[in-house]
């Protein structure tokens, strides 16, 4: 290139004079400086996967501070060197031409999704000045119930700033996910869900459990090296997936039925004295209840059981046997897999948990460990804040009404509708929604009906949403490649490890983090919980050094930080101590908390809650494709280019009978609502369902890749109320996303 | 045209107000001219349109939002590497005009955005003319940076909902294709 270099900062007069030349040429300083840097550079930056929980670690080639490339790190305690196609097509997320990228507010106070919002560019202060003084207005005004807070609770200065507000309405996804073992965990083991040590397994029982097809890496290498070293790998679900494709023997079960299998295998164990003894008698509470345990149980049977389920009964009890005497075994429940969303999940996670305690593999080599992380001190500790106020006020979601869910502070996605719209019409004034779109919820026409009842709702989230058109401020959230943090991970219980989250990218645009927003808001309302005690401010870095140095991870973030990560193997002394709620110290198979709290203390055979009828014959499942997280990666040129959009799947000896062919549009109808879809005929369900991928039909039109791609799966899902939960024994508070029925017409 | 000095300076300040347009939101923020120049010229109803919606500016500022940053998806991306077979903001586009604003000594103020938004290139563009660059050197950086913005043009022209963001489009297509006619 032949060009005449000039430093046009450097020139001064006459027509190259950009500081002194008059009239418009004066545009050119305010948007341009002089070079700090002549060339491009490029470096690699070292840092965690931030998609799903196990964070693998991702390595970054940035050039000038612009993301070009992600990979798996070599040695990597979770991702072994490999990255799933969500974590590789990350950087889609940061470089996204679609994501939101300044404060906005509405100029047009009508609603919906055939309004022109009139969006207008506003400042941080602007937006956070009037966040602050709507929701102090609605607090003195309505009390605290009037805010609600569609959140995790993410990092510690977000919680602060609600604890401090006293919010009573926090709400979060966890019913659609794992919240049934989560609750049941604490009370039958006392561990954690999520850690299996499926490679030194022998025996895999897998209960609807899909994280192979999800590509959860973490999991899918240990059933992978399960299957090397010989284990066999047993799996019930009405759908075959990549993991049934890895499991050894696959039973085409009846949706909803899983637990009916559980009991029965349960009976088989106990009737036949094939639980691990040593195990059962030191460390549970089987001999305290057995006679109860045994009458229980023996109801069950595998011929009942198979009746229900269409596995044959011989089969039941052949794998019952096998499980109990192949040691070890493990049996994982998770997530929003085919078994934990049913109306009777939180039965049959219990009794799963049961499997796990008689197999004796509670925190033993091949079985459900307990994780052994790293434990970093909380804001809380490191700068104790001022007492809370106690959180006074009406719970919009009715979760009160299942005891066992409030403990854990986790839920509810499947009542919030009802309780906004029926329970307590009007109560919320004021939502602020983190990263959540009406999407994620059981029929979300009825989350669009709550939204528009809200007079002031704030969406701060990445790219944009059902949500964020919905809503009167909206934030540019930063994407986990543009933070720093702390990572611990401890999916592998013996060799925790923290490892340095760090930017690849300065944060684009105007794009804050939630804990920002915490600091920025806490400033404005609650200032007392938001000093340290020498009357600073607290501050996120300083945050990240104290817990960097009070881990023992490094003298502050950054000297951690420049280590990149930091492992601490260590030997794997087996727990004989099971810190259960109730305070035996040891697993429960009967919990006698449950009856004391309304609830059943031995699992007990429940329908799943909506049956197939004349007017509905078909049971409808939904699922989360492999290549997208939930419903936010749908916009994600790459992942889109993998599944753009989604269909309904349909055995393709139903489709004969009804006379649907491939592609064909057809009409799906549940008691609550109506699809119209393409046909996608496929032999990987059973002939009597329809499945339909979740995370598609988003609203926004103008969403460059997802908008108005495909339909919303939850529109044929029917929300509840607390109270049918209560009446249907789902004190677990699962939100029954795999209850519905459906018809099928084709079109 | 490219070779008068007298019009070089004119199609500097027009690219400047053009790059201005798109990089401001609130058209009280923009200085048209005094003289236009031909009373008839796009620029000039761009200049007209301006003032006017100085008189009112929050339509036109809701439009500009409305066009290029909607939360609910924006219809027109100013960005050029959006524009690329794999649309993505801080593409090789970005890296691209990085190198040439560098080898003027110079770089976005705003380094967490990327370097190819329309408004910076016609900006930078008009330093190039301002500044004498020959004729090679103008006519590399307008094939490599700024023919790609006609889509955009077109579809600011089907989208836009405010006279003023047509009266952009429209102004700078034509300066676009004077410069192309002279390529």
């Amino acid at each position: 290139m032949s060009i005449t270099r000039r430093n046009l900062f450097q020139m001064t007069g006459g027509a190259a004079g950009l500081l002194t030349a008059p009239g418009p040429f004066l545009a050119f300083d305010q948007f341009f400086r002089p070079a700090a840097a002549q060339a491009a550079t490029i470096n690699t930056i070292h840092t965690a996967c931030g998609i799903c929980s196990p964070n693998c670690g991702i390595e970054a080639t940035v050039k000038d501070g612009a993301l070009q490339f992600l990979k798996g790190i070599d040695g990597d305690l979770h991702g072994e060197g490999h990255l799933c196609g969500k974590g590789a097509a990350g950087g889609q997320f940061l470089l996204d031409p679609d994501r939101l990228k300044y404060p906005m507010k509405r100029t047009n106070p009508n609603k919906g999704f055939d309004e022109d919002p009139g969006w207008v560019r506003i400042s941080w202060t602007e937006a956070l000045d009037t966040i602050a003084e709507r929701f102090q207005f609605y607090m003195t005004e309505h009390g605290r119930e009037s805010l609600l807070f569609c959140t995790l609770p993410g990092h510690d200065f977000w919680s602060r700033f609600m604890n401090a507000l006293g919010v009573v309405n926090r709400i979060d996804h966890i019913d659609v996910c794992f919240l049934t073992d989560n609750i049941i965990q604490r009370y039958t083991t006392g561990g954690k869900q999520y850690t299996n040590d499926f490679e030194n397994s022998k025996y895999i029982l897998l209960f609807g459990w899909d994280q192979v097809a999800k590509n959860k890496i973490v999991y899918a290498n240990g059933i992978v090296k399960a299957r090397a070293n010989g284990a066999k790998v047993v799996r019930f679900a009405p759908t075959y997936t990549a993991t049934s494709k890895m499991s050894t023997e696959y039973h085409n079960i009846r949706p909803g039925s899983d637990l009916a299998v559980a009991l029965a295998m349960i009976n088989v164990i106990i009737s036949e004295n094939l639980y691990d003894r040593d195990f059962v008698d030191l460390y549970t509470n089987f001999g305290q209840y057995e006679s109860e345990i045994r009458t229980h149980f023996a109801q069950y049977t595998p011929q009942w059981a198979s009746e229900l389920s269409d596995v044959p009964a011989a089969d039941i009890a052949r794998i019952a046997r096998e499980f109990a005497t192949t040691r070890p075994a493990i049996a994982p429940a998770h997530k929003k897999t085919l078994c934990a969303n049913y109306m009777n999940a939180t039965q049959l996670v219990h009794a799963i948990s049961i499997l796990n305690i008689l197999a004796g593999t509670i925190d033993r080599p091949g079985g459900r460990y307990f994780a052994r992380g790293i434990p970093l001190a909380g804001a809380d500790a490191i700068w104790p804040p001022p007492p809370y106020p106690q959180k006074l006020g009406r719970r919009v979601d009715g979760r009160n009404l299942l005891p066992l869910a409030e403990e854990v502070n986790q839920g509810m996605f499947s009542t919030l509708a009802d309780g906004m719209l029926r329970r307590y019409p009007g109560m919320i004034k004021a939502a602020f929604w983190n990263n959540y779109t009406i999407l994620g919820f059981p029929f979300p026409r009825h989350m669009e009906d709550a939204m528009r009842s809200v007079e002031f709702s704030v969406a701060m989230d990445v790219i944009p949403t059902d949500t964020t058109s919905m809503a009167d401020i909206v934030l540019p959230s930063t994407t986990y490649l543009e933070g720093s943090g702390i990572v611990v991970r401890n999916y592998r219980a013996t060799s925790p490890q923290a490892v340095a989250r760090q930017p690849v990218s300065a944060p684009m645009f105007e794009t804050k983090s939630i804990a920002y927003v915490a600091l920025e808001l806490g400033k404005r309302l609650v200032p007392d919980y938001f000093k340290k005690p020498d009357g600073a401010w607290l501050n996120a870095s300083e945050l990240l050094d104290e817990q960097a140095r009070r881990a023992n991870l490094g003298e502050n973030f950054a000297d951690f930080r420049n280590k990149g990560r930091v492992d601490r193997p260590a030997p794997f002394v087996p727990r004989t101590s099971f810190p259960t709620v109730g305070g035996t110290n040891k697993c429960q198979i009967l919990v006698p908390q449950f009856a004391e709290k309304g609830a059943e203390p031995l699992p007990k055979w429940h329908p799943k809650r909506d049956q197939p009828s004349a007017e509905y014959p078909y049971y409808y499942l939904t699922f989360i494709p492999g290549v997208h997280k939930r419903n936010s990666t749908q916009n994600n040129a790459y992942l889109n280019e993998l599944m753009p959009t989604n269909a309904a799947i349909i055995h393709p000896e139903l489709a004969a009978r009804l006379g649907i062919r491939e592609g064909q549009m057809v009409r799906l109808t549940s008691r609550v609502g109506q699809l119209e879809v393409p046909a996608h005929l496929s032999p990987t369900l059973r002939p009597d369902c329809v499945q339909v991928a979740h995370g598609f039909g988003h609203r926004n039109r103008l969403l460059s890749k997802a908008g108005f791609k495909g339909v919303r799966d939850g529109d044929l899902v029917p929300d509840a109320s607390t109270e049918d939960f209560v009446a249907a024994g789902n004190y677990g508070g699962s939100s029954c996303i795999m209850d519905a029925v459906v018809n099928i017409q084709p079109l | 045209m490219i070779g008068s000095m007298d019009q070089r300076q004119l199609l500097a300040r027009q690219a400047t107000l053009l790059g201005q347009a798109f990089l401001v939101a609130d058209p009280r923020r923009l200085a048209p001219p005094d003289d236009p120049g031909d009373p008839e010229s796009p620029h000039a109803a761009l200049c007209d349109e301006i003032l006017l919606a100085q008189g009112a500016p929050e339509p036109a500022e809701i439009e500009y939002t409305r066009l290029f940053l909607s939360p609910d998806g924006a219809p027109c991306s100013p960005w050029q590497s959006t524009y690329d077979p794999e649309p993505r903001l801080m593409g090789p586009a970005h890296h691209s005009a990085l190198d040439w604003y560098r080898r003027y000594g110079a770089e976005p103020s705003t380094a967490n955005e990327p370097a190819d938004h329309l408004g910076l290139l016609l900006l930078f563009f008009a330093q190039l003319l301002a500044n004498d660059e020959d004729r090679q050197t103008i006519q590399q950086f307008r094939a490599q940076h700024l023919d790609w913005s006609v889509t955009l043009l077109e579809k600011m022209k089907a989208e836009a909902r405010h006279p003023l963001h047509l009266a952009l489009a429209r102004a700078t297509l034509s300066l676009l294709t004077a410069l192309a006619s002279e390529a």
